[in-house]
Order: C-alpha cells, then structure tokens, then sequence
C-alpha cells in the first residue's frame, strides 16, 4: 500500500498540474507502480542480472530513473503550452491591475 | 576530515575563489535595481537556470554525504535519487510555469511574494516566510561549517580562519551582485560540480576494477555482502519508501530551487526546463553512484581500511586513488556545490528580512536595494554565529531543513497553484502543521540535549518527514473541504488567468 502510494502520489500531482495527459501519466504510473511492486516481489533483490548488480537494483538504475525521465521530460517539451498571445493577455492584465491600484 | 593540503589542492581552491569574487565584481556593476538584486533582473536563459538550479539544489551532500551514506547502508541510498527521474517534470507542470507567470503579471520576486498574490493573505505569506527563514538559518548554518572545514583542511589553516576566508568571498559576491551574482557563480560552479562528478565517477570505475569487479568484491566481503547491492538491503522497507516520498514530493518546496524559476527572462522557454535541470541532476549524481559503489569495493579489497566516519569516504578516496588534476577538480566541485547552496540562502534569508516579513505585517521598506545589502551580511553573520555557538543545533536544524522546506511549503505551492478552491486558511494551516510537526518530529527523534523527552511515536522505519509531509498534504485539503461550505472568494482576474495558462 505503501509503495502504491509514493509511486501514485507525483502522477496524481501531475495530473492535477498537467490537466489533460492521460496517456503519458498512464504509462508513468504503470512503469512507477509496476516497478515497486516488482522490488517488493523480489526476495534478495533477485538474481543477479547484470555487472552482478541484483535484478531489483539493475531495474532501479535502468529503468525506475531513465524511464520517466524521458518520458516526462519529452512530454513535458511537447506538451508545453504558452504562446505569444497567452503572455500578451497577462502582461495586459497586469497594467489593468496597475490602473485599479 | 583528512587533511587535503597539497600545493595543486591549495592553488585549486584560492583560483576558485578568485573566480567567485571577480563575478562577483563583475556583478556589482549590473545591480542596479531590486529587480537585479532579487531575481537577477529576470534575464536569464532556460540552459542557466537548469544548471544554477541544479547548484542550489545540491550542497555538499550529494558529494560527502551520499557517498558516506551508501558505505553506511548500501545502495538502498539510492531511493533518494531515484524520484529524479520525475522530480524536473513534475516542478514544471506543478509550480515552474505558475511561480514565473505570476511574476509576469505582478511584482513577484520570492515564493512568499507568490504567495501572497494566490491567496491575498499576509498570514499566510508571513507564515511561509518563518518558515523559510527557519529552514534558511539551518541550511546556511550548516553550509558554512561545512564550506570552513573543507577550506581548514585545503589551505592547511588554523579553525576558523577557513571559515572566515569562505565567508568573506561569499559575503563579497552576494552582497554585492545579490542574484545576478548569485546565478552567475552557479553557473561556474554547477559546471564545475558536473565536470567533477563525471571525472571522479570514471576514476573511481577504473580504480575500483569497473562495475563487475566493485560488485564481486562487494558481495564477497564479509564486511557489506550482496546485501549491500541489494534495493532494501538491511533498511526498512518503509525508509526507502520513505526516501522516494520525501525527495520526490518535498522538493516542490525548496525555496532555493524555486527562486530561480523567477528569474528566466522569458517564461516560453519553460519548455526546455526539465530537460536541463533533470540532465544536470542526474549528471552530478554520477559522484554518489560512482563514489558509494568504489570505496567500499576498496575496503572489500583491502586497498583502503575501513573507514571510521563514513563521510570521509569521499576525501579518502580523492587523497589515496585519484590524481592530482581529478582531486584538484573534485575539491573545486564540493566547494562549489557548497557555496552556490549558500549563497541561494543568502538572498532568500535577507528577501525574508527585507521583502517576505515586512509585506507580512503590512509595511514596505524603503531603498530595497541598499537594505537587501545590508539583511544578507546580517542574516549570513547570524547563521555563522548559531552554527559556531550552537553547531549542534544548527547541524540538526540543517539535515532537516530540506524536510521542513517539503512539509511546509510543498502542498501549498503544488496544490494551491493549480486548485482554486484551497483558501488562504487552508495554505496557512498546512504551512504551519508541516513546519512545527516536522520541527518537532526531527527535533525529539535526533535530539540528545534533554534525556527526558520522549522519542516520538512512530512506525518503525518511518521517516519523520515523510509524516509531516503527508499530515501537511491532509491537513490543506481538509480545511480547504471544510472552507468550501462556508464560502468561495473570487481570485483576481491576472491570478486565474496565471492558474489557467
């Protein structure tokens, strides 16, 4: 319950930032959840897999980092919206703020 | 710490230090404003800020302390680092955009300044500035410290002439450039943290005998095992969780990192955000990795004795395996992740003093600029001061500030920036519960002053952060439920529309 907690609570605090990004916070969770739950499945960290590193500290450094770090920070990038016209509208509220004060 | 004075180590430092004070020369010419002293005149490119946040970011401890920390309980250490996958994104999409686009529509120049533009509360913009102000004494304090030790070992001084040396080039480029100085030796000094963690990650790979060779001997010595190697090893299950909450979640709240997204000049290049500072993090990160796996290969070894504080597992290392060049670098680097920490807290401490406290109880303090000067000598002597009267307070205060920065400030921020419905009560009840419990929590936990006073009731393996992070996290959203039944306050057209954007 524990690990289902930490790995759902910065998807859901992304989804509540992000609004609209239901497919990229699905496969993070998924990759986050699927993830710790596999270490806690893992007696001993499971066998050894690669460089002799156990197989839960290997998918801790190959996947649970790299993972949604790419698939963050692309979606992040590609999903990034704020144009021109949006930073125009502010900076004219911003003088309608200034006359009302 | 072992002594590291070597002809190369002591030239090393005093270039390094030169560098700091001729930026910080170099800045002194360009603060003309309060804009220039606060937020650098909002002028920076995205590439900067990911580095400069980055240096804030990381003290001394991703250096000295992650390493020690990985000799003391294996890799399960890595669960700190491990929400860095995320952590970048996650700012951006939650409090990045909102903190740079309120300071596009109005003054804006520190997180309680933002706070107090969402919420229209001096209450709860003052309570965020005791907070910040609290966790600016312990992270400063102990920066200093630290930063004075590293240079009585380098330059081979006596106690407390390194100390007064670092805070003199520090006092020297923050009083004087403020931010714009500020990010400036962050950029030289997150380049030199990254040149650093790279260079010693190689050496300590080739040193040890590459990564199969530092596992085989891990897991055969008797001293670690494949324990060592191991996710949960020989901690709690519920610390490493604890880890992952705490340093995925609890870094929405660092002032010292989210200072900087103030000072991006043009908030579109928020894009590239993420990618820049998670590219850094996880590029500086390379020195705990490299560092926590070599020397304990190395004593499994018997190439190195084992080691009677576990801090000194990067010093050690540096002295008995690396070149000179690398050692050389690596000093720089500490130094460098050291000092541009400090230096983030000198501004934001004298930003409380100057901007933050005063807006709180209703007044504005005139010629900004000349007192911010003067609050960052006051504020920096002040945490000097504590941190030698009292090094162990501030020593406890400091390895639970970044704590009592998450709990207090984090669900505010990442919460209250994109719901409209959390009331200004709401934002000051979680900032107040987080900061207290935590204070309390860490302080009976960690404390040997008073014999009689009772641990703290936990689980186990619970970190007491973790806690209040979570009772910090219920406590806005219950009180914002309990404010939606009694009323609904209109935001400010320019506050939706930021929230909206």
């Amino acid at each position: 319950m524990a690990a289902l907690a930490v790995t759902t609570f910065p998807v859901a605090l992304i989804g509540l930032g992000a609004g609209r990004l239901r497919w990229p916070l699905l496969v993070l969770w998924i990759v986050l959840s699927g993830g710790f739950m596999a270490l806690l499945a893992l007696p001993g960290g499971g066998p050894d897999v690669i460089w002799g590193l156990p197989l839960g500290t290997a998918l801790m450094l190959f996947v649970l980092a790299p993972v949604p770090f790419v698939l963050v920070c692309w979606t992040y990038a590609a999903r990034f919206d704020l144009r021109a016209e949006d930073l125009e509208r502010l900076r004219e509220l911003r003088a309608l703020q200034k006359e009302e004060d | 710490m072992p002594i590291l004075h070597r002809p190369l180590l002591v030239a090393t430092a005093l270039v390094y230090l030169l560098v700091n004070l001729a930026i910080g020369l170099w800045a002194l010419r360009r603060t003309r404003t309060p804009k220039d002293f606060w937020i650098a005149g909002q002028g920076i490119g995205v590439l900067t800020t990911g580095l400069v946040t980055m240096a804030a970011a990381f003290s001394g401890f991703v250096f000295l302390g992650g390493p020690g920390l990985t000799y003391r309980i294996g890799l399960t250490s890595l669960f700190i680092n491990l929400p860095i996958g995320f952590t970048s994104a996650l700012l951006g999409w939650t409090v990045a955009k909102r903190l740079r686009l309120l300071a596009e529509v109005r003054e804006v120049y520190t997180i309680p300044d933002a706070l107090l533009c969402r919420f229209g509360s001096r209450v709860t913009s003052g309570t965020a500035a005791a907070a910040i102000l609290v966790g600016t004494v312990g992270y400063l304090g102990t920066q200093l410290l630290a930063l004075g030790r590293l240079l009585e070992a380098v330059l081979g001084l006596s106690p407390g002439a390194g100390v007064a040396i670092g805070l003199a080039v520090l006092l020297f480029y923050s009083v004087a450039g403020g931010a714009l100085a500020g990010v400036y030796t962050d950029l030289f000094q997150g380049t030199l943290m990254i040149l650093a963690a790279i260079a010693v990650f190689w050496c300590a790979m080739d040193v040890a005998g590459g990564l199969p060779g530092i596992t085989a001997s891990i897991a055969g010595s008797p001293r670690f095992g494949r324990q060592f190697l191991e996710p949960f090893g020989k901690t709690p299950v519920l610390t490493a969780l604890g880890f992952y909450f705490v340093f995925g979640i609890g870094v929405l709240g660092q002032p010292q990192m989210l200072h900087k997204f103030f000072m991006i000049k043009d908030p579109r290049r928020l894009r590239w955000m993420p990618l820049t500072l998670g590219s850094s993090q996880i590029l500086c990160l390379l020195i705990w990795l490299g560092l926590g796996l070599a020397v304990p290969a190395l004593v499994a070894q018997g190439r190195l004795p084992a080691l009677a504080q576990p801090d000194d597992a990067a010093p050690l290392f540096l002295l008995n395996f690396a070149p000179e060049m690398i050692t050389g670098l690596a000093v720089a680097g500490i130094l460098a992740a050291i000092m541009s920490t400090a230096d983030a807290f000198m501004n934001i401490g004298s930003a409380v003093l100057v901007r933050d406290l005063p807006k709180a109880l209703g007044r504005r303090v005139q010629r900004e600029l000349l007192w911010g000067r003067l609050a960052t000598v006051a504020v920096t002597l002040a945490a000097a001061g504590l941190a030698f009267v009292y090094d162990d307070l501030i020593a406890l205060l400091g390895t639970f500030a970044f704590g009592t920065f998450g709990a207090a400030l984090a669900p505010t921020l990442a919460v209250g920036l994109n719901w409209q419905r959390v009331t200004a009560r709401a934002a000051t009840a979680s900032i107040a519960t987080g900061t207290l419990l935590n204070l309390l929590l860490e302080f009976l936990g960690k404390q040997k002053l008073f014999p009689a006073l009772p641990k703290p009731p936990l689980p186990p393996g619970a970190l007491p952060t973790a806690i209040s992070l979570a009772a910090s996290f219920t406590v806005l959203l219950c009180v914002t439920a309990l404010d939606r039944r009694r009323s609904s306050v209109a935001l400010p057209a320019d506050v939706t529309a930021v929230m909206e954007a």
